[in-house]
């Protein structure tokens, strides 16, 4: 590596990220029009969201008091612009499901995120790589015969299933891992070692999980599920699994 | 460096960033596992709160664990005083109750609790700014002052015999709560109440978590640890009920049964007034008709519902008030009876067409049933419904939709709807049948509008007296009986299961929206362990 490289180097990295962060702007700008139209265009009611059960034995002068002080009434460029301003100024608004500031909410589960991202990425990459470098020193030997299929199956296979699979495997057979979230349920508090070992099978399975998390999850906040296993829905599908001693 | 030795390397500061990641986001303290014992209990339910304010709503029908109300049920749903030391004193003309407080009660955060803190629960709960959806349920309240520390006046701007019982809602903390945003601020995740148990952690999603209050003005809990955590999905909960990782959980009726056989486990199944009925709108001239009304109000096979689609863990409903409450009037009880429902069809001058279904004046006796998306329980009694109607040579087509979908078709399709408060007779009647809530909402959605009901639910909600209540509301279910405006079907039982470790546990009845507050854990701060 030659010493004039580096400081070459320097200037064009600052120019690359200048250049995405000026891209992002009308990306971004973009993207919320597109968000606030298409929440406009939806039936979806966000008063009888925000109300929940309550919503339907409120009366009509509760819910339009709602609306009113949701700011939900207005043309949506205008509301859009609204949020726009208070963004740019560091406000990001208030969640109506959390009942939070959305600053808020996103700080709190951040850091979990990245953990779970942290970790499922370390896994697979060493996990992967050492599994695959393995596999390709005697193509088409015992150990590829096994891998090859064993990195498809997880592909083909439904994500919350193998979620399901997961939490009986390693919480039930093998007890080694709680059934949810980062601890036990009864356990309030995270330690390292707890957390070290918990963070394993949210995270495999978990990252396995997420697409059909998010298309399950509608119109809510993301992010809002933490590091918890979150099977969705398809209850039949899962009874046959469950009924397993 | 040979090949080997760099991937060694790689794997050890792989695995070492992973162990840091982790020790960097442990919080402090020693882990402890849920254990076998007694001092601690984790249950599982379907849903969590949205928010722990009852300044926004939570814990409005008492037990909110947290908080206390001046009022609260006991298992019997009869009312005692709880943060009041008595039950109120009520004006002869019923528009003014008053409460005396118990003296030397703190909050959790040591503060002293006094009759301001129960003025600015109820006026910020009614504050128009405040988004509170049930704050309709006070709109009697005119006004609520404070008369010294310990005395709290309630005037209402019309007499009102239910509203003590509407005086279980949660008590605030006003040092606390007045110093944030009321639908925003931290007092929805942080609260402080004067409740038997303290939040110690509520993970959004996952879990929330209490300890007991040592300074509890009833006496310290003996269950220390109190864990509710959220499982949405029916079999994960059962999973993890069978795995020992929760010690009780609310589960449907099937998969409950599989928990039958286990000997360290007891099986609840709690009485509710948790109904399901069919609205009739009085604007369809099919469902409008009242030869029509009464025809599906006979036809339809309630027992089949309650066996099939509630796999036992319910019972026959025939208005809003379940058959064991003891303002059920009986005699108002309807067997099946399918002949007569055809006779009353054919003498209204309903009759079968080439398909079965019935015309009238070449109309043909149909119409549309709604359920909301993804509500199993909804779908299976419209079903139901439907194939008994056609029995009847009534066609009903039954359809799904989000509430925005639904709503708009309401003054003319059918919606199969669910409710039920079983605190006052008034709560469930009142805004179902009273012609003044017709559009209200989502209120009287039969448009149902009968003047001996109007006027026998004006009587019940202003008399204090126990046999004028009865006699109303025994006319109004009659009256519902000869005019079926909503047909309803069944009444839904509340199951639990839970491991059988404590002593004399019961259920309260319970209302359609129950959460953390229902349950066999109703009362849990006077659980004792079993010998």
């Amino acid at each position: 590596m030659s010493g004039a490289a580096i400081p070459a180097a320097v200037p064009a990295a600052a120019r690359l990220v200048g250049r995405r962060l000026l891209a992002a702007v009308p990306v971004l700008a973009a993207v919320t029009f597109g968000v606030f139209a298409l929440a406009a265009a939806s039936p979806f009611d966000p008063v009888q969201q925000y109300a929940g059960a309550a919503g339907l034995s409120a009366s009509q002068e509760t819910l339009d008091q709602l609306r009113a002080n949701l700011a939900l009434d207005g043309p949506f460029p205008q509301r859009r612009w609204e949020w726009l301003t208070s963004a740019v100024q560091g406000d990001l608004g208030d969640s109506t499901s959390l009942r939070q500031p959305v600053a808020q909410a996103i700080g709190e589960r951040l850091g979990w995120s990245v953990l779970l991202c942290a970790a499922g990425f370390c896994f697979a990459v060493t996990a992967g790589t050492a599994l695959g470098v393995a596999a390709a020193r005697r193509r088409g030997g015992l150990l590829d015969r096994i891998v090859t299929p064993l990195a498809y199956t997880p592909e083909a296979a439904p994500p919350f299933w193998i979620g399901l699979l997961g939490i009986w495997l390693f919480a039930i057979r093998l007890d080694v891992l709680p059934a949810g979230g980062l601890t036990d349920s009864g356990s309030d508090v995270v330690t390292a070692g707890r957390c070290c070992g918990t963070s394993r099978c949210p995270s495999a399975a978990g990252a396995l999980v997420r697409p059909h998390r998010r298309a399950g999850r509608g119109l809510r906040s993301p992010g809002e599920r933490g590091g918890q296993i979150r099977t969705p829905r398809p209850r039949r599908y899962a009874s046959g699994l469950m009924s397993l001693p | 460096m040979t090949a080997r030795t760099a991937r060694t390397a790689t794997a050890a500061a792989t695995a070492a960033a992973v162990l840091a990641g982790a020790a960097a986001c442990s919080a402090p303290g020693g882990g402890e596992g849920s254990g076998g014992g007694t001092e601690s209990v984790t249950v599982g339910v379907a849903q969590e709160p949205e928010t722990l304010s009852p300044l926004l709503g939570y814990g409005k029908e008492g037990n909110s664990k947290i908080f206390d109300g001046l009022l609260t049920h006991d298992a019997r749903m009869n009312l005692r005083p709880a943060l009041a030391t008595r039950l109120p004193q009520v004006s002869k003309d019923g528009r003014t109750y008053t409460y005396d407080l118990r003296k030397g009660v703190t909050f959790s955060d040591g503060k002293p609790f006094t009759a301001e803190d129960v003025v600015y629960t109820y006026e910020t709960i009614l504050d128009e700014k405040t988004d509170n959806p049930s704050k309709g349920e006070l709109d009697a309240v005119e006004s609520v002052t404070a008369e010294g520390k310990h005395r709290v006046v309630f005037r209402l701007s019309y007499p009102y015999a239910a509203f003590a019982e509407r005086t279980v809602l949660p008590i605030a903390s006003q040092a606390v709560a007045s110093r944030t945003d009321v639908n925003t601020g931290s007092y929805n995740t942080q609260p402080v109440g004067t409740g038997p148990y303290v939040l110690t952690r509520w993970r959004k999603g996952e879990k929330l978590s209490f300890k007991a209050n040592p300074h509890y003005w009833g006496g310290k809990p003996k269950v220390e640890r109190f864990t509710v955590a959220v499982i949405e999905d029916d079999d994960v909960r059962a999973t993890r009920l069978r795995s020992g990782d929760l010690d009780g959980a609310i589960l449907p009726p099937d998969l409950a049964e599989t928990f039958e056989k286990d000997e360290d486990k007891r099986t609840f199944s709690a009485k509710t007034a948790d109904y399901r009925a069919v609205t009739l709108p009085s604007g369809n001239p099919v469902t409008g008709d009242r030869a029509v009304r009464r025809a599906l109000d006979l036809a339809v096979d309630r027992k089949a519902m309650v066996d099939s689609v509630l796999n036992g863990a319910g019972k026959p409903a025939y208005g809003p008030l379940p058959t064991d409450s003891p303002w059920f009037a009986e005699g108002t009880r309807r067997a099946r009876d399918l002949t007569r429902a055809r006779k009353l069809l054919d003498d209204a001058g309903w009759k079968p067409g080439k398909d079965g279904i019935r015309t009238k004046h070449g109309r043909r006796a149909s119409f549309t049933l709604w359920y909301f998306s993804g509500d199993k329980l909804r779908q299976e009694h419209a079903l139901a419904y439907a194939g008994d109607a056609k029995k009847a040579g009534i066609d009903v087509t039954v359809r799904a939709g989000s509430r925005e979908v639904v709503r708009p078709r309401l003054d003319h399709d059918a919606m199969l709807m669910g409710n039920g408060f079983p605190a006052d007779p008034d709560f469930d009647l009142y805004p179902t049948l009273h012609s003044s809530q017709i559009g209200d909402g989502w209120n009287n959605l039969a448009h149902y509008h009968d003047k001996t009901v109007d006027e026998q639910l004006d009587t019940a909600r202003r008399s204090r007296d126990p046999e004028v209540r009865k006699t109303a509301y025994d006319t109004v279910q009659r009256a519902l009986e000869k005019n079926p405006g909503y047909t309803f079907l069944t009444h839904i039982d509340h199951v639990y299961v839970i491991d059988d470790k404590w002593r004399g546990l019961t259920t309260q009845v319970e209302p359609h929206d129950h959460g953390i507050g229902a349950g066999p854990w109703w009362d849990l701060q006077d659980w004792q362990p079993q010998e």
